[in-house]
């Protein structure tokens, strides 16, 4: 044997090993956090909320129209007054009277119309749906999603040029417009807050003894809440940043806390109490807090706790959500990964969103793995696995809220396991640093 | 050679046993209508909803407080109360819950609920506030539930059904040239032989758009169909669950065809 072909069995050799379990076939552990299922109230009639990056955050009450405007409104028997400016820039100021309001939309209502009465002739005419399952295709509601199938009429899919809002109107045209109206109180008004962050307002005001419309933006105005976390190191290993309620300023704590509870202010995504179902802006009790972070062993606690831990390390738990509703989760708290493997013999693989178990060369004797994802559509968990016998017996399961889709058969030609398995293998490093950046994978 | 080609044929055959032909796949869900708030020479304010379940006003999503209960009933409600009156449509100007979002498979899309539709009482009482409907909804899960509300066109409706199954549910098992069974929500299949060439035997809730803003530009029809002989021999029967009409056609060698047209 040349040294070429010497060198080309050691390749082959180890590209054989290379691919016999070896690879991380299992996402990373996820930190990113849930977002929560609702707002929660706080003392001073504010509301809680979890921003993206899973800061906690505090906004206006639901319908809280002066904030949005930045300003404090007062009503009178003469009408909506502003009593003060708050915020730089609101283009209101003391003492003026609003009198008419209507809300500047960019002017794509008739195109709209237009576009959604095609796309449903377009659909209603083929008869069928397959070419247009996909919901959004028939979603005209944005812009910045619009992404119609191939078979669609072009006048289906026209844009307009601009869906900037036309200029203010002039005192005398605002009453004239489309969907104006006549401001005698506050509530006339609030409705508008639920367009907060993108909806802007055309107000006819009254304004030292003159009549001048004003254009202002109605924002969603939050503020970061600074937080001191329990123990953050342990929590970050269990997915988990707990704020005692004590810790927030007073007007800033949940209306229906108690000062000796812990606000869970984020869960990571992969965490095991996520996945069993605790939210950020739940409440649970200062001692299960310690229990969760490992500060107190709940065998040496002296009250009755509702956590219990078994004897199979399920921890039973309660935590409150923000609508008051008590939730008992069951979990297993996280676990060091695992990957044991032997060239050509088997690999096994075990995080805590996912498993994967093989025998043979490229698992082909026997495979079968399971994983746990978050739905950001769903809100909600999705657990799939799959199993496959010598490639050709293969089946899966996709579990989540809206039910379970089951598949299994036999496939004599083409492995659809090995298929999607390997596509995901060759997916993965590319899909966790799009969504996690380098430092998630 | 000839062996080589019938080897291949036959494993194209295996193959394609059993890949979709009798799908009953219960996905997506009802595309939203829209609705005209405010009507004017110069333009118009347009309502419609997301894929998410926000109400949009021209594009833009809304925040309103809102219900879901995807598992059983495929529904999502929006608390229109918190509108402006001028961008409420007709049928919601006094306020109340709008369907933001149906999937396809719920048992009330199939009694005739759309997105866009107000839903006023929930078994015979009104609907009351957030936390309470969603504490309703979630009670209702494996029992009747019977709503009443409005279509956007201003006829009312009642509309009971009972989420036994899943929404999303479906299972399915095939081996090639032997046999291929499916079941799901919004139906059920089975066939044997290659191709499904032996028979095969399907009843399922078909969902379809149609030109008509009064039925939300969607309909369903209930579909029973079974053939054998790679359809030899055929029946269908198409119904439509509104009002009972049916319709029914044999099919003999291929291209003969008795009764209603389908």
């Amino acid at each position: 044997m040349s040294r070429r072909q010497r060198a080309q069995a050691v390749l082959l050799g180890l590209a054989t090993l290379w691919t016999t379990g070896c690879h991380g076939y299992l996402l990373p552990y996820d930190e990113r956090p849930l977002p929560a299922q609702s707002t929660l109230e706080t003392q001073n009639g504010q509301r809680l909320t979890i921003a993206a990056d899973g800061q906690l955050m505090s906004r206006p009450g639901r319908g809280d129209l002066a904030a949005a405007l930045g300003v404090a409104l007062y009503d009178s028997p003469q009408g909506l007054f502003v009593a003060n400016a708050l915020t730089a820039g609101s283009g209101l100021q003391r003492g003026d009277r609003i009198l008419w309001a209507v809300a500047a939309l960019p002017r794509v209502g008739k195109l709209l119309e237009e576009e959604h009465q095609a796309i449903v002739q377009f659909a209603a005419g083929e008869g069928q749906t397959s070419d247009l399952d996909n919901y959004q295709q028939l979603e005209p509601s944005s812009y910045s999603k619009l992404s119609f199938g191939r078979k669609l009429p072009a006048e289906a899919v026209s844009r307009p040029a601009s869906v900037e809002p036309s200029p203010p109107p002039t005192p005398g045209e605002i009453r004239g417009l489309a969907g104006a109206h006549a401001v005698a109180k506050s509530a006339d008004l609030q409705g508008y807050v639920s367009g907060a962050g993108w909806l802007q307002l055309d107000l006819l005001i009254e304004r030292d003894g003159r009549q001048v419309v004003v254009r202002v933006a109605l924002e969603r105005r939050e503020a970061w809440v600074p937080t001191r976390p329990r123990l953050p190191g342990p929590g970050r290993w269990r997915g988990l940043e707990l704020v005692p309620v004590r810790s927030l300023p007073q007007g800033l704590r949940p209306r229906t806390a108690s000062p000796d509870e812990v606000l869970v202010t984020r869960v990571a995504r992969s965490s095991p109490l996520g996945q069993a179902g605790l939210r950020p802006l739940d409440l649970i009790s200062q001692a299960d807090a310690d229990v969760l972070l490992g500060g107190v062993s709940p065998v040496f606690t002296s009250r009755s706790l509702p956590i219990q831990v078994r004897e199979t390390g399920r921890v039973e738990l309660e935590a409150r959500a923000p609508d008051g509703r008590i939730k008992r989760l069951e979990f297993v708290p996280r676990q060091e990964p695992t990957q044991l493997w032997f060239p050509f013999a088997f690999a096994y693989e075990r995080n805590g969103d996912g498993y994967h178990f093989g025998l043979g060369w490229w698992d082909v004797l026997f495979h079968v793995s399971g994983r746990t994802e978050y739905s950001p559509d769903l809100d909600d968990y999705v657990q799939t696995s799959r199993w496959s016998v010598l490639t050709m017996f293969s089946g899966g399961e996709s579990r989540s809220e809206e039910g379970t889709v089951r598949t299994a058969g036999l496939n004599l030609i083409i492995d659809l396991v090995r298929l999607r398995y390997f596509e995901e293998w060759f997916d993965t490093p590319g899909k966790v640093r799009g969504e996690r950046g380098l430092e998630g994978y | 050679m000839n062996r080589v080609l019938a080897a291949i044929g036959t494993l194209l055959a295996a193959a394609l046993t059993g890949c979709g032909s009798l799908d009953v796949t219960p996905e997506g869900i009802l595309a939203s209508p829209i609705a005209v708030a405010a009507i004017s020479t110069q333009d118009r304010v347009v309502l419609t909803c997301d894929h998410l379940g926000n109400l949009t006003v021209n594009g833009q999503a809304l925040e309103l407080p809102s219900v879901r209960e995807d598992a059983r009933l495929g529904l999502r409600l929006a608390d229109v109360s918190w509108l402006p009156p001028v961008w409420r449509p007709e049928h919601a100007k006094a306020g109340g819950y709008l369907v933001t979002r149906l999937h396809k498979a719920s048992p009330l899309a199939l009694r005739g609920l759309r997105p866009l539709d107000l839903v006023t009482t929930l078994n015979g009482e009104p609907l009351g506030e957030v936390e309470e409907l969603a504490r309703r909804l979630r009670d209702s899960r494996r029992r009747e539930v019977r709503l009443e509300g409005v279509h956007p066109d201003g006829s009312e409706f009642t509309i009971s059904a009972r989420g036994d199954e899943r929404v999303g549910a479906s299972t399915q098992i095939h081996v090639p040239f032997v046999f291929e069974r499916r079941h799901s929500s919004l139906g059920e299949a089975f066939a044997c032989g290659p191709f499904d060439t032996l028979f095969h035997w399907r009843t399922r809730r078909q969902h379809s758009y149609v030109a008509d803003p009064s039925q939300g530009h969607s309909q369903y029809s209930e579909d029973f169909e079974w053939g054998a002989l790679t359809n030899f021999f055929g029946y269908r029967r198409r119904r439509d669950p509104l009002s009972g009409e049916e319709k029914t056609q044999f099919t003999l060698f291929w291209v003969l065809t008795f009764g209603d047209d389908l």
